[in-house]
């Protein structure tokens, strides 16, 4: 199933496909903040305990989307073409 | 040190009093031993007395996570546990996988040496600077999903690597298990953790990792995502993983144990942090009499393998045992191995039922066992011990029912698909029979001949190596062409890089040492690439010899030269393009290449003072035969 978060539109989010490798957050915290931090980035990804998955953008997310272009799971797609 | 790449400590934890302290990472020594594996066997040169007792408290856990990990180089996640492993009595590195590495990189730790025994079960939790030695008495007991449950919910999701019910009975071949679903240490890294009533180590970091030349970097990076991109079979590796393999489905469509069975148990597919191919998996059995039971694994070909090696027709069931054996923390390899020789030993009449009970191939037959050796029940307690003290045990002839190596298991049969560097690597790896570090083009049948020429060349053996490799009356010298491969995976365990065919076929020599310099600082080319490697690979087989290792410890088992009865044939061991029958003469001569081109002494096996000298390895000389 596949949703968009209200702070970006632009990306839609599929979670059966996400698979945790963070590349989304490491490209978000490099490109922002020149260091590779997942904690620094404008995207969470959450996974549980119970294996659960959850994704969304912060407020302070600018809406580039670099994140989809390296997301090579498909979990991650821009709503608009390049 | 400026921390470009490297988290910039190493972290201390004596568990016997407490003592917890950090040290900075030496540069010079960085340089040197690149990090992970390397930086590592300093680490157990300098620590482990030689000699020790692999369960004894002086005996070190050392952890390792390369200067990659913590970026986005695709699949830089390896955890490295090096220590003197109680099967084999040998120092060996095991590696793993998922998040424990890279949250060590981020809560500021490239290494974390673990030594002394806690008076009760303790865990150790790791955050950030932050290091507690807590009370595990109530998770002691438990296997590894129920442990690892209850710390998650208590301390939030984390890295974690845990051991199960074998490991705290010190099982031989128990290992570790990171995040639930990645094995570390085959050869009893459970069982050393268990002697130290250690259940489990934490860790969660909430910094990061900066690179020295950020923009040289992302192309580094960028080639490689581009690569993986434009790959004809990337898709199906992001489908199946390490399942999909040379670009046909292993397994097939249909049958118990095909695509389609496959995809009904699959629930999720799980990435070690920046990898894109996502080797591992959540199967959740869909029905029948385990409906709902949750397996962590990191292939479905460890369920169609154990499947076919007990005979089950039952999906559910063979996965069963995957889900046992992960629980308990055994090692499925070591079990297979003794499975079998419990059945070959049992059918020729050489033991009897009254000594092991009924042996069959069956599911009831793996589950009695598996539960036998983990609470070291009747025979299990024999089996536990591994193969030298079975055979001991039970009186039986070597020759005939076993095939390790250094006292671990063969898994690689060259009488299946002939000798190749996988096979061969069994013979010399420092830690016993184990293929890892042998990989190259043979490890798919039918690989032509002049891959084998291109990708020597891509592993960074330089031109004229290449040319002795090639000139061999078996296409390839295996002997040879191993010593480059063992390099070659020497600079993966160093830097922190997934070793898995589907992610390194994407990178070169000359790209590993451009993502080294562009991450560290520290300017490096292919050259100096490779003897940093080559200098690790010496140091690993030098921490060996100091053991009492020598060449006679590399003979092949005698298994190998009789001929293997399978499927109605007789199999006999042959060089990889199958041109001839391979003889004892034929496998000494090409022990001989091997130790020829690695410089060392062919009598001992052992490096040379000459050549520990050229690699800067001077201190070692004195400790060798």
């Amino acid at each position: 199933m596949s949703f968009v978060n209200e702070n970006n539109p632009k990306i839609l989010i599929d979670l059966d496909k996400c698979t945790g490798c963070l590349n989304c957050q490491l490209i978000c915290s490099f490109t922002y903040h020149d260091i590779f931090n997942p904690a620094l980035a404008r995207i969470r990804i959450e996974r549980t305990v119970d294996d659960d998955k959850g994704a969304s953008f912060t407020d302070e997310c600018l809406q580039c989307s670099i994140c989809a272009d390296y997301c090579v799971y498909g979990a991650l797609s821009r709503t608009e073409v390049k | 040190m400026d921390h470009f790449g490297y988290a910039g400590n190493i972290l201390f934890i004596n568990l016997s009093d407490g003592k917890i302290e950090k040290k900075p990472l030496d540069k010079a020594d960085a340089e040197k031993y690149l990090g992970g594996l390397g930086l590592n066997n300093k680490l157990a040169w300098d620590l482990i007395k030689p000699g020790v007792d692999a369960l004894a408290p002086e005996n070190p856990i050392i952890i390792g996570a390369g200067p990659l990990i913590g970026t986005m180089v695709p699949g830089a996640a390896r955890v490295i546990g090096t220590s003197k492993f109680p099967l084999s009595g040998a120092v060996s590195a095991g590696s793993g996988s998922m998040t424990f590495a890279f949250n060590m990189k981020r809560a500021g730790h490239d290494h974390v040496v673990i030594t002394g025994t806690a008076q009760k079960p303790v865990y150790v939790f790791i955050e950030d600077d932050r290091v507690q030695i807590l009370d595990a008495t109530d998770i002691w007991g438990k296997d590894n999903y129920e442990a690892v449950d209850a710390l998650w919910k208590r301390h939030a999701r984390c890295g974690s690597i845990s051991i199960g019910q074998a490991g705290e009975n010190l099982v031989k071949f128990s290992l570790g298990m990171v995040d639930k679903m990645a094995t570390i240490g085959r050869a009893g890294f459970g069982a050393i953790m268990g002697s130290k009533k250690l259940k489990a180590v934490l860790v969660r970091g909430s910094g990061g990792i900066r690179v020295a030349d950020p923009k040289g970097f992302m192309h580094e990076v960028n080639t490689l995502f581009g690569r993986a991109r434009r790959y004809p079979l990337h898709s199906a590796a992001v489908d199946y993983g390490i399942l999909n393999a040379g670009g046909s489905f292993m397994l097939g469509e249909e049958g118990p144990y095909g695509l389609s069975a496959y995809k009904k148990l699959r629930k999720a597919r799980i990435a070690c942090p920046s990898c894109f191919i996502a080797d591992k998996d959540m199967l959740v059995t869909p029905e029948g009499e385990f409906s709902g039971m949750k397996t962590y694994t990191h292939s479905f070909g460890m369920v169609a393998q154990t499947a076919m090696k007990g005979q089950i027709p039952e999906c559910s069931r063979a996965t069963r045992i995957v889900n046992m054996q992960n629980r308990y923390g055994l090692c499925q390899q070591e079990f297979d191995g003794l499975f079998d020789l419990l059945i070959e030993a049992t059918s020729k009449g050489a033991l009897s039922e009254d000594k092991v009970g009924k042996i069959e191939r069956n599911y009831e037959t793996m589950h009695d066992l598996i539960e036998k050796i983990t609470f070291r029940r009747g025979v299990g307690d024999v089996l536990a011990e591994g193969w030298v003290e079975t055979v001991k045990e039970f009186g039986l002839d070597p020759a005939k029912y076993t095939s390790h190596v250094k006292g671990l298991g063969t898994e690689f049969d060259p009488r299946e698909k002939g000798l190749g560097t996988m096979e061969f690597e069994q013979l010399v790896n420092p830690r016993g029979g184990h293929h890892q570090s042998g990989g190259s083009p043979s490890y798919n049948q039918g690989a032509p001949l002049e891959m084998f020429e291109k990708h020597a060349g891509r592993m960074g053996a330089p031109p004229e190596a290449v040319k002795r490799i090639m000139d061999s009356p078996f296409g390839f010298n295996v002997g040879r062409f191993t010593r480059y491969s063992e390099d070659w995976f020497a600079v993966f365990d160093s830097l922190g890089i997934c070793i898995r065919s589907q992610n390194n076929r994407f990178y070169s020599a000359d790209i590993c040492a451009r993502l080294f310099s562009t991450a560290t600082g520290i300017e490096m080319d292919k050259t100096a690439l490779m003897s940093a490697a080559e200098r690790v690979w010496n140091l690993y087989k030098a921490l060996n010899c100091r053991e009492g290792f020598t060449r006679k410890d590399d003979t092949p088992p005698d298994k190998w030269f009789e001929p293997l009865n399978a499927a109605g044939s007789e199999f006999e061991m042959r060089d990889y393009f199958q041109t001839r029958k391979l003889t004892r003469e034929d496998l000494k001569r090409l022990l001989d290449d091997y130790y020829d081109e690695r410089g060392w002494d062919k009598r001992t096996g052992c490096p040379t003072d000459e050549k520990l000298r050229e690699l800067g390895l001077d201190f070692a000389v004195r400790d060798m035969p």
